[in-house]
């Protein structure tokens, strides 16, 4: 820094030629002149003295009898002399200063953390749909209204903070990790349960509401379940009048789920021949330009893109991108599945199935899938029977109450 | 043995716990490894060449000897010397 310093305001070398140096030396130090790397070389000294301080030292000079010869001259201002005919790079180094100050007015990078079920595509999306996009000048940029539309347009956000930082606008969320369906179902309103699936009924626990199906009973999709309207009777039976309660049980249903899946016996597969182009890229906000070789022309390749975001400080980020593309070429090849692999597949892909029925909660109580092969295709075919569990609310139908049996109404 | 105001003064300083470089002036001379030393309080150079350096402080001449010396910095306040340092003598 001190280095940098000195050149900003320019240093001469110069040779002292003198017979007492020591006073000259003693002089410099009482007016407060500060000499840098003052070594001695050939019966001389030489060292170096800041631009500022060297207009100083005619009257050291003359009181040590002293004289000096200017052996170099650097800095910045003597750079600035020497080329002061060059005016087109001086106005370049002006519209330079000129474009970075213009590209520090806008935004160029947003940044969102803290987002979980929310991708960053969505929230950059719906940012877009408000006219904030990359390029936006920082003064029309509103952060409280930001953080207010945002929680407004996304209910799970609960907090929600936007900051500007050089050209970046960095948007930090919280997000409300309860499951919202979980305080939905606490709240209590009268309901009836109903069947969501065709089947068998295997088990049922009902812990409020009168049960309208038993087990063994078969249940269609909409058929009720529980009923949430309870009859409250008189001594002789008859309906006093009706209460209705949230209907809540444990319905377990058995079902057969039909299970296909087909596997040819020759399959494409990619071979990488191992040819690879990497090219240069170039992107300006979203034009992008490939600074390429001519190409080899490959029929088939991935094209690999690895840019990074050009930044003069953590965040002055430029709208220029700058990275390399990979063409990586591969042939498209056809191989044929022996008989052992196919049923290896086959199995795979059944144990996937029931695997993923498992994490839905569904017990798989028969499997009668059965695997064939033939000369293109290996097929496997069949039920499985799963006990699961059904029901969904839906609303109670509310009748008129009956009225109260009185003498006089016999009568 | 110093006079009675040199005491009282000596007294004082200790008391009041202010180091003796501030104090009296004193030479404080900062040795890194043995290729830089920074000498701060000095009055004056006496003789300069590659091989010694010979600086006048209040207590007498330091002289540091070696080989390739040179003096990086040179101010008022301190000086930074540079080089293969091989002796630092103090000189009545």
């Amino acid at each position: 820094m001190e280095q940098f310093v000195r050149y900003l305001r320019g240093y001469v070398k110069i040779r002292l030629i003198s017979k007492t140096p020591e006073r000259f030396l003693k002089l410099c130090a009482h007016h407060g002149i500060s000499l840098m790397h003052v070594a001695h070389r050939d019966g001389y000294y030489e060292m170096e003295i800041s631009l500022k301080d060297f207009f100083r030292l005619k009257p050291v000079c003359r009181k040590s009898f002293s004289r000096i010869h200017i052996l170099q001259k650097s800095g910045l201002p003597f750079f600035f002399y020497q080329n002061k005919k060059r005016k087109a790079f001086f106005v370049g180094i002006f519209c330079c200063l000129c474009l970075l100050f213009l590209c520090s007015t806008r935004i160029w990078n947003i940044h969102v953390e803290g987002n979980y079920s929310y991708s960053t595509q969505s929230i950059l999306g719906y940012l877009e749909q408000e006219d904030i996009v990359h390029g936006i000048a920082r003064s029309k940029l509103n952060c409280g209204q930001i953080a207010a539309s945002l929680r407004q347009h996304f209910p799970d956000i609960t907090w929600v903070s936007a900051r500007i930082k050089g050209t970046r606008l960095l948007i930090t969320i919280q997000e409300n990790m309860d499951h919202p369906s979980l305080a939905e179902e606490k709240e209590s309103s009268p309901c009836d349960l109903v069947a969501d699936q065709d089947g068998i009924i295997v088990h049922m626990v009902t812990r409020q509401g009168v049960p309208k199906m038993g087990i063994g009973q078969s249940c269609k999709t909409g058929d009720l379940l529980v009923s949430g309207r309870l009859e409250i009777l008189n001594d002789s039976k008859e309906v006093v009048r009706y209460e209705y309660v949230e209907s809540d049980a444990d319905v377990y249903i058995q079902r057969n789920y039909s299970y296909e899946d087909e596997i040819p016996v020759i399959y494409e597969k990619r071979v990488y021949t191992g040819e690879v182009q990497k090219q240069l890229c170039l992107q300006l906000l979203n034009y992008r330009v490939n600074l390429r070789i001519p190409h080899k022309g490959y029929q088939h390749y991935d094209q690999i893109s690895n840019l990074q975001p050009a930044k003069l400080t953590e965040n002055y980020v430029l709208p220029l991108w700058v990275g390399t593309v990979e063409d990586r070429e591969y042939e498209i090849h056809r191989f044929r599945y022996s008989e052992a692999e196919l049923r290896e597949i086959a199995q795979e892909h059944l144990r996937k199935f029931i695997r993923e029925l498992s994490e839905k909660g569904v017990k798989v109580s028969q499997n009668n899938v059965k695997i064939s092969l033939n000369e293109k295709s290996c097929i496997s075919k069949g039920a499985i029977t799963v006990v699961e569990k059904i029901g969904k609310r839906a609303p109670v139908e509310v009748l008129q109450e009956p009225q109260e049996r009185t003498l006089a109404n016999e009568q | 043995m110093s006079s009675k105001p040199m005491r009282v003064k000596e007294h004082v300083i200790s008391a009041m716990e202010i180091p003796r470089d501030l104090a009296y002036r004193e030479a404080l001379i900062t040795v890194t490894g043995n290729t830089c030393l920074c000498i701060e309080n000095y009055k004056s150079i006496q003789e300069y060449t590659t091989s010694r350096i010979l600086v006048l402080t209040k207590n007498g001449r330091v002289q540091v000897s070696g080989s390739s010396l040179e003096i990086r910095s040179y101010t008022n306040d301190e000086m930074l010397i540079a080089g293969h340092i091989t002796e630092i003598v103090f000189l009545n």
